[in-house]
């Protein structure tokens, strides 16, 4: 059989950001991938540098749908260290607790487009419904359901009502027990289990080499947790376990993913019965001293890193982000070889949880004959489907 | 703690909910929650015991690279080197260190310099290097071979500051668009924003190589 080339993308709204991934093939064994990025680079780093300090906020609030409130803590808590501001201890555990939920809904939308690219689309139906819980929660918090604008420097800008408090606890409950019942499902299915059991996988020694962070590296025994390792927020003072597993594979992953689902859960109950008293926020200079700063976050997909430097104005210098994506694609690139075409859309969708439903198009070009043939997702993903 | 090669049997352990082959937890115990840990305000000085520690030891590990200290912080520590000796430092540290994980490469243009700074972990401390190169024409040794993960920072500053790493075989784009202009470096001091209408453009069928 001759070789193939299979581009996917760059529309290939797989990850939150298009990209390009070609995939040159060998009969149904992925030889290599290429992998290109900046479709949607929208220079955010260069419009800080024209943005008031506070308008910077709003602004890296939007480089992720889903992460948004990563990318935002991670930025306040730079500005905050080169200011010198004492973020109160309420604030700091507000930051802690919507940080966990964003976690949470992001690992279930994971498992949710997990299981549909497996063909196992109950399992889809059932955790985008039960994420809706958790959503709702977020809403009745901050007034969103995504980019919920709750961090400032400084602080939070909206507090917690007694009556949220008890709205959160009914969210809690269902969903432990909703989390307690994709642990079984999703690990001891066999169909499931089957589809993704030594799928993607990358050892240890390559999750280390390979700058691999998040669960994907917790997947392939890397015992690394920036809530643990780099305590930020209200984390140096809260319980939680750090989950990992050892194959390294995407049943591993899911493995990893839905252990963290319960340790948030965990983390949201500490926090709702500990939740201190206080402000929310100190006041923040409108001009920040110079200086320089980094600062990590745990995002739900691993190391999220932003470097903000000033020199003493009203906007910022230089802010640098390096989100866990772009760490995360070597090692994508890497278990990509040797997998079947018919594991490319799972592994697709088990590096990043982000991903719009609209139409894709796959092109496959036979290189002897030079015949092209366009398929829709859907046609691949039946005709791959094992 | 059991292995996941014995998945496909157990039962679920009553304590975690898990199959018994599950992941592992490592518990974080609870910590008194007193000092503030990760903002330092004028009055507060943590101790940096350990920061001090691993700063010698690094100093020790790479004598004669000319790296210089320029402050500790909790967690973080600030060093300097000539640009010359990035290889080496990395070579002597990825010995020392196998599990080092380098976060990201920052650049900036201060307006008199271009500065790269590297920040990578060890001992679950972020250190940063900073190299300052000259603004006429930043040259700095890759360290893609040493640390695969650089390859991608290292294309990202070529893109946005023009900062040209010698020893690799191709520097092909990776966030800006293949008919970017040759030569507009938009996160240097000299480029103007709106300045230049640079469409998109088709890049989908230029699939890049990785280093």
């Amino acid at each position: 059989m001759s070789d193939m080339e299979i581009p996917v993308g760059p529309q290939h709204p797989a990850l939150k950001e298009p990209e390009s991934f070609r995939f040159e093939l060998e009969g149904e064994i992925v030889k290599s991938v290429d992998i290109r990025l900046g479709y949607v680079h929208r220079g955010i780093e260069r419009a800080c540098q024209d943005r008031t300090w506070i308008q910077a906020v709003y602004l890296i609030e939007r480089i992720c749908g889903i992460c948004s409130h990563s990318h935002t803590t991670c930025f306040c808590q730079a500005v905050e260290d080169i200011a010198g501001l004492e973020v109160p201890r309420r604030a700091r555990y507000i930051r802690s607790l919507i940080g966990e939920m964003e976690r949470i809904h992001s690992h279930l939308l994971w498992l949710g487009l997990a299981g549909h690219e497996v063909g196992f689309d109950t399992l889809f139906m059932y955790a985008w419904r039960d994420r809706e819980v958790i959503l709702d929660a977020l809403e009745a918090i901050s007034g969103n359901r995504v980019n919920y604008g709750m961090n400032t420097i400084g602080g939070v800008r909206r507090d917690l009502s007694d009556r949220d408090v008890e709205e959160l606890r009914s969210a809690i409950r269902i969903l432990e027990e909703r989390a307690g019942y994709y642990t079984d499902i999703a690990l001891e299915e066999s169909t499931f289990r089957g589809r993704l059991e030594g799928v993607g996988k990358i050892t240890k020694q390559q999750a280390i080499d390979l700058g691999t962070v998040g669960p994907t590296a917790r997947a392939a025994g890397v015992n690394v947790d920036l809530r643990r390792d780099d305590p930020y927020a209200a984390y140096g003072e809260i319980p939680f376990n750090v989950v990992t597993a050892e194959d390294g594979d995407l049943l591993a992953a899911a493995q990893v993913r839905l252990g963290e689902i319960r340790e948030s859960i965990r983390i949201m109950k500490y926090i709702l019965d500990n939740l201190p008293d206080g402000p929310i926020a100190v006041k923040a200079p409108r001009r920040i001293p110079p200086g320089e700063a980094c600062s990590r976050y745990e995002a739900p997909r691993g190391e999220d890193i932003h470097y903000v430097r000033s020199s003493g104005g009203d906007k910022p210098d230089r802010v640098k982000v390096r989100a866990p994506t772009l760490a995360n694609l070597n090692a994508v690139a890497e278990s990509m070889k040797g997998v079947r075409v018919a594991d490319i859309p799972i592994i697709i969708a088990g590096i990043d949880p982000c991903f719009s439903c609209t139409d894709r198009l796959v092109r496959l070009q036979d290189r002897t004959s030079g015949r092209v043939e366009v398929l829709r997702w859907q046609d691949l993903s039946r005709r791959y489907r094992r | 703690m059991s292995t996941c090669n014995e998945r496909t049997q157990g039962p679920e352990s009553q304590a975690t909910g898990f199959p018994s082959a599950g992941p592992t937890i490592s518990s974080v115990p609870e910590r008194s929650p007193v000092v503030p840990e990760t903002n330092s305000g004028p009055d507060h000085k943590p101790a940096l015991g350990a920061e001090e520690d691993l700063t010698r030891r690094v100093m020790d590990a790479c004598p004669g690279l000319g790296l210089a200290v320029e402050r500790i912080r909790p967690r973080r520590i600030w060093m300097s080197m000539p640009s010359r000796n990035v290889r080496a430092m990395f070579s002597t540290l990825k010995g020392i260190w196998p599990d080092l994980h380098l976060s990201t490469i920052t650049g900036l243009d201060t307006g008199s310099a271009i500065e790269v700074i590297y920040h990578f972990v060890l001992e679950k401390t972020l250190v940063s290097v900073r190299l300052t190169l000259d603004p006429e024409y930043p040259e700095v040794d890759t360290v893609g071979d040493i640390l695969p993960v650089a390859d991608a920072y290292e294309r990202e500053l070529h893109d946005v500051l023009g900062v040209r790493f010698s020893g690799r075989h191709s520097t092909p784009p990776l966030v800006l668009p293949d008919n970017w202009p040759e030569g507009y470096y938009p996160l240097r001091k000299s480029a103007k924003g709106g300045e230049k209408d640079v469409g998109h453009g088709d890049t989908g069928g230029t699939a890049t190589s990785r280093a």
